[in-house]
């Protein structure tokens, strides 16, 4: 005997609570999980001080943790709405969420603004407020494609339903490659691949995805640029994918950043060289240092006691998203708080793996730690999406 | 599908996560704690670089605060000649802003090695202009140069700051070279792969210099010079030196040597290595009439005669083989002469007698506390001290020689301290040139009464004896004129040749300034009386004025 399929219920069905309590809203908020978040956001205000503090360029040696701040209130504004908000409401508005998605990358491509230096446009915005919209675009596909896959939830064995599922996700996917930002893209096929296997593809699909994927990939990289003179890698991304194979064969271009970062994090050793000793990351030796290369000046200034508390924190906050996707009332928050959980694995094992030299650079920041406001409050937001999903199908529930 | 299915799943997922994060946790695990040391090894290897940082040296003030040497932030202009592209371009656009050929230029920046110098300490708005420029291989960095902003002002005496150190070479930069010199700092330089400078991991501050003051005042220096510059071209002299001493201090206010140049040429080829002797300290000479203030000296303090003690002289004395004659025409056959008159008038046949009345033990005696056969210890390097024979080898015409200031060299310094003790009632204080830095030794040379009664001698002899140029107006003067017969190199006299000499003191009745000057090889005039004498007159004129030193009453 089957057991009942979670779907998302007809809101009618359910009893809403007619008014707001303080009180049970309160009581049933994820602390741990917010916890940890706000421990490593503030963890990441420190080392982002240290990192950029020296930096004579600046009017304040606060000027970089001033502006993480502002991401963090307006991240937590978010966050705390989020959480209040029922995350159902997002399945309903799932065709506009996707399209307004579609309108920004394509704004971006547009009329995006980049940095110049690596030939990229990414972020939208006017004057100081500058969104880099490949973030957000990450959580609302997260929400969006969550409503597709329970909608859909009885076409599991429909071979076609997973690849309107896999176009669904490389439209967008394809629009933020062409930004180009490789490392973002990779992103949403990872949260299109753990959403597609919570949500309990088949694995003769899942095999033949992975084998088109595994071609595509050939095709990408061998066949088209050498039998047809089309490249569809630019050449810093092919060259940061070998130098990740052998970083001392260029030691001086595109290996420097990952020899550097390694040396970082080696010269902390196992309590590292104290807060704002570093020597390697404040030397400009790090490029990058505050942003995707934040966890080399972890470990240079705080050895591997503060590396396994960073990751440790990590841990707490993936495990308190399986906590709540597992125990979540229907598929959707299941899925919601999956694609979360994937997404920050993602990031962080793409991101740490980079500076410690198991993983190409990629150029992917560390959630909640390095330094963007965009990357941030989306983050948070994400954090808002798991409490929502907490507090309205988790909490209460028996264990 | 089932919750059952979703729950497996999402443990497969969680299985993965969390392989992940191990995987991030052992490696991080590897690389801090079990392969740590050695990138830590390649860390510091590759990037950090030891500099020495040049301490700023310190400054060189006149008594008064005017400054003497300082040191300047230049700029070098460098090349790496094997990063230069055009070489040819690079020299036509530099030559006009270094001012130097282009062909030159072309030369060095063509040159097979990784780093020339173009120009070294020019102006840093060259530096600033070549900057612009913006050649490749061509740079521009920060040297220290030492500046005499005074220019030609005692030369000989500040000496030399030079070498791959800049360290100090000659005169006062070379003996306060520890004080000025402070000590290097260290700066670690990290480099980044390229060999770009990034930033400095850890300094040892530089320890900056001190800065010493003179007790020379610039502006009697000046005058001293220009005074002495002016007698060796009226008189036609090879060189001449003077020095002006305070005898209660020993403060030395001026110490001048000819030529006079610029201190900034101090290394420069036309300068003759002569030149740069500070002959002061430096050199010997046969002090001649000079002298003869220490057998009087020593024949007072012995009591084998008074001031007034008559002496019966001819126009010559014989001492076994040797005859020594009165230097002045028209003596008559036979003189009395008091011991005043004797030095006053300069008698040569007076001090031999004088020699003998006091005898070799009593002179050697006095010549030793006068100081003459040991250095001052005066705070200038290569100081020599004076040569005498020694008492044992002296010949029984040693004592003939000796009281006139033949057969004896002296310094000329050794002889202003000598006369600075009779000024100062008979106390000799070390002569030195800096302040607050030496710690001047003092001891009794004669009783306060033989150097009042030396002191009223050598008065008689600038107001009515051999020293009558030497007069200042409104000051009475004392003093001793000199005319030594310049010594051959391979030994005897030259006839022609003499050193004249003045050493004086006032104001007489109580001495404020010592000068000596010494003249060499006047060959339009040789007495010490007609070309050193008005010299002293003008130096000692220009420093009573400029030390404020009231006029003696009632003259």
């Amino acid at each position: 005997m089957e057991q009942p399929t979670r779907v998302l219920q007809p809101a009618r069905e359910r009893r809403q609570p007619l008014g707001f309590s303080l009180g049970a809203y309160l009581k049933s908020m994820d602390w741990i999980l917010l916890a940890a978040t706000l421990c490593l956001v503030v963890y990441g205000l420190f080392m982002l001080y240290s990192a950029t503090h020296e930096d004579p360029t600046l009017s304040t040696p606060f000027w970089y943790v001033q502006s993480q701040a502002i991401g963090l209130a307006l991240g937590s504004v978010f966050l705390i709405t989020l959480s209040i908000a029922n995350y159902k409401w997002f399945a309903r508005w799932q065709v506009y969420i996707y399209g307004a998605g579609l309108l920004l990358l394509v704004l971006t491509l547009l009329v995006g603004q980049g940095e110049e230096t690596v030939g990229a446009n990414r972020w939208l915005g006017v004057r100081s407020f500058r969104l880099q919209t490949a973030e957000l675009v990450k959580f609302m596909l997260i929400v969006s494609l969550g409503a597709v896959l329970v909608e859909g939830a009885e076409l599991r064995h429909r071979f076609r339903f997973v690849i309107l599922c896999v176009v669904y996700v490389a439209i967008p996917g394809v629009l933020i490659f062409l930004q180009p930002d490789l490392g973002t893209s990779l992103v949403l096929v990872s949260i299109l691949v753990v959403m597609l296997v919570v949500w309990g593809i088949r694995l003769t699909h899942l095999g033949i995805l992975a084998g088109a994927a595994a071609a595509a990939g050939v095709l990408a990289l061998r066949v088209l640029p050498s039998v047809f003179g089309v490249h569809l890698l630019k050449d810093w991304q092919l060259a940061r994918l070998e130098v990740f194979l052998d970083p001392e064969k260029d030691a001086l271009g595109d290996g420097y950043q990952l020899i550097q970062s390694k040396i970082a994090v080696g010269s902390g050793m196992f309590s590292g060289k104290g807060y704002l000793q570093g020597t390697q990351h404040n030397l400009n030796f790090l490029p990058e240092r505050h942003t995707d290369f934040i966890f080399a000046v972890i470990g240079e200034e705080l050895g591997f006691l503060g590396a396994a508390l960073l990751i440790g924190l990590f841990a707490v906050i993936v495990w308190r998203a399986f906590r709540i996707a597992r125990m979540s009332r229907d598929l959707y928050g299941t899925l919601i708080a999956a694609g979360v959980a994937g997404v920050i694995v993602f990031q962080v094992f793409v991101n740490i793996g980079m500076t410690i030299g198991i993983m190409p650079i990629t150029g992917l920041p560390l959630p909640f730690v390095s330094f963007g406001s965009s990357s941030l409050v989306v983050f948070l937001m994400a954090i808002g999406l798991l409490e929502s999903v907490h507090v309205h199908s988790v909490a209460g529930r028996p264990k | 599908m089932t919750v059952g299915r979703t729950n497996k799943r999402l443990a497969l997922f969680m299985g993965v996560a969390v392989v992940f994060l191990v995987a991030l946790f052992s490696r991080t695990f590897y690389i801090q704690v079990v392969a740590a040391p050695d990138l830590e090894k390649k860390g510091e290897g590759q990037s950090v670089s030891t500099i020495a940082l040049e301490a700023p040296r310190g400054a060189i003030y006149d008594r008064r605060g005017e400054s003497l040497a300082v040191s300047r932030t230049m700029a070098s202009v460098y090349a790496n000649p094997q990063q230069v592209e055009d070489p040819a371009a690079a020299a036509k656009q530099l030559a006009p802003i270094l001012g130097l050929s282009e062909e030159g230029l072309f030369a060095k920046l063509t040159s097979d090695s990784g780093f020339r110098y173009l120009a070294r300490k020019v102006e840093q708005s060259v530096g600033y202009a070549v900057k612009e420029l913006d050649i490749s291989g061509v740079g521009v960095c920060l040297e220290v140069k030492r500046v005499y902003p005074k220019g030609a002002l005692a030369p000989q005496l500040l000496g030399l700051v030079g070498g791959d150190e800049d360290k100090g070479l000659a005169g006062l930069e070379l003996e306060y070279e520890d004080v000025l010199a402070g000590r290097p700092g260290e700066l670690q330089v990290v480099n980044d792969l390229d060999g770009n400078r990034l930033e400095t991991v850890s300094v040892r501050e530089a320890e900056p210099g001190t800065s010493i003051t003179l007790t020379v005042d610039a502006d009697i220096q000046y005058e001293t010079e220009r005074v002495l510059t002016e007698v060796v071209e009226e008189f036609q002299a090879a060189k001449a030196c003077a020095v002006v001493l305070d005898p209660g201090t020993g403060e030395i206010l001026a110490m001048a040597n000819t030529p006079i140049f610029d201190a900034n040429d101090y290394a420069s080829d036309a300068i003759e290595e002569s030149d740069r002797r500070n002959m002061v300290v430096t050199d010997q000479y046969e002090p001649g009439s000079t002298f003869k203030m220490v057998v009087t000296a020593a024949a007072l303090e012995a009591g084998v005669v008074t001031p007034e003690t008559t002496f019966e002289l001819g126009r010559e004395i014989t001492v076994y083989d040797v005859t020594i004659h009165e230097a002045h025409e028209n003596i008559p056959e036979v003189r009395e002469l008091t011991v005043t008159e004797i030095l006053s008038q300069s008698s040569n046949v007076g001090a031999v007698r004088l020699g003998q009345e006091v005898g070799k033990t009593r002179l050697i005696e006095m010549i030793e506390k006068f100081g003459f056969t040991h250095e001052t210890g005066v705070d200038f390097p290569g100081e020599v001290d004076g040569q005498m024979r020694p008492p044992e080898q002296w010949y029984g015409t040693t004592i003939a020689n000796v009281p006139i200031g033949q057969g004896i060299a002296v310094t000329p310094l050794q002889l202003a301290a000598a006369y600075a003790a009779i000024a100062n009632d008979g106390l000799m204080v070390q002569p030195h040139l800096v302040q607050d830095r030496v710690d001047p030794w003092s001891r009794r040379v004669v009783s306060e009464v033989v150097a009042a009664e030396l002191r009223e001698m050598l008065t008689v002899t600038v107001a009515d004896g051999t020293g009558r140029l030497a007069q200042v107006e409104g000051y009475e003067v004392a003093g001793k004129t000199g005319t030594a017969q310049k010594v051959k190199d391979g030994g005897g006299y030259y006839d022609d040749r003499y050193v004249a000499s003045f050493v004086g003191m006032v104001p007489a009745d109580g001495p404020r300034l010592v000068i000596l000057v010494t003249v060499d090889d006047p060959a339009t005039e040789h007495l010490g009386s007609y070309v050193a004498a008005p010299a002293f007159a003008k130096i000692a004129d220009f420093a009573l004025k400029r030390l404020g030193i009231p006029p003696t009453a009632g003259r």
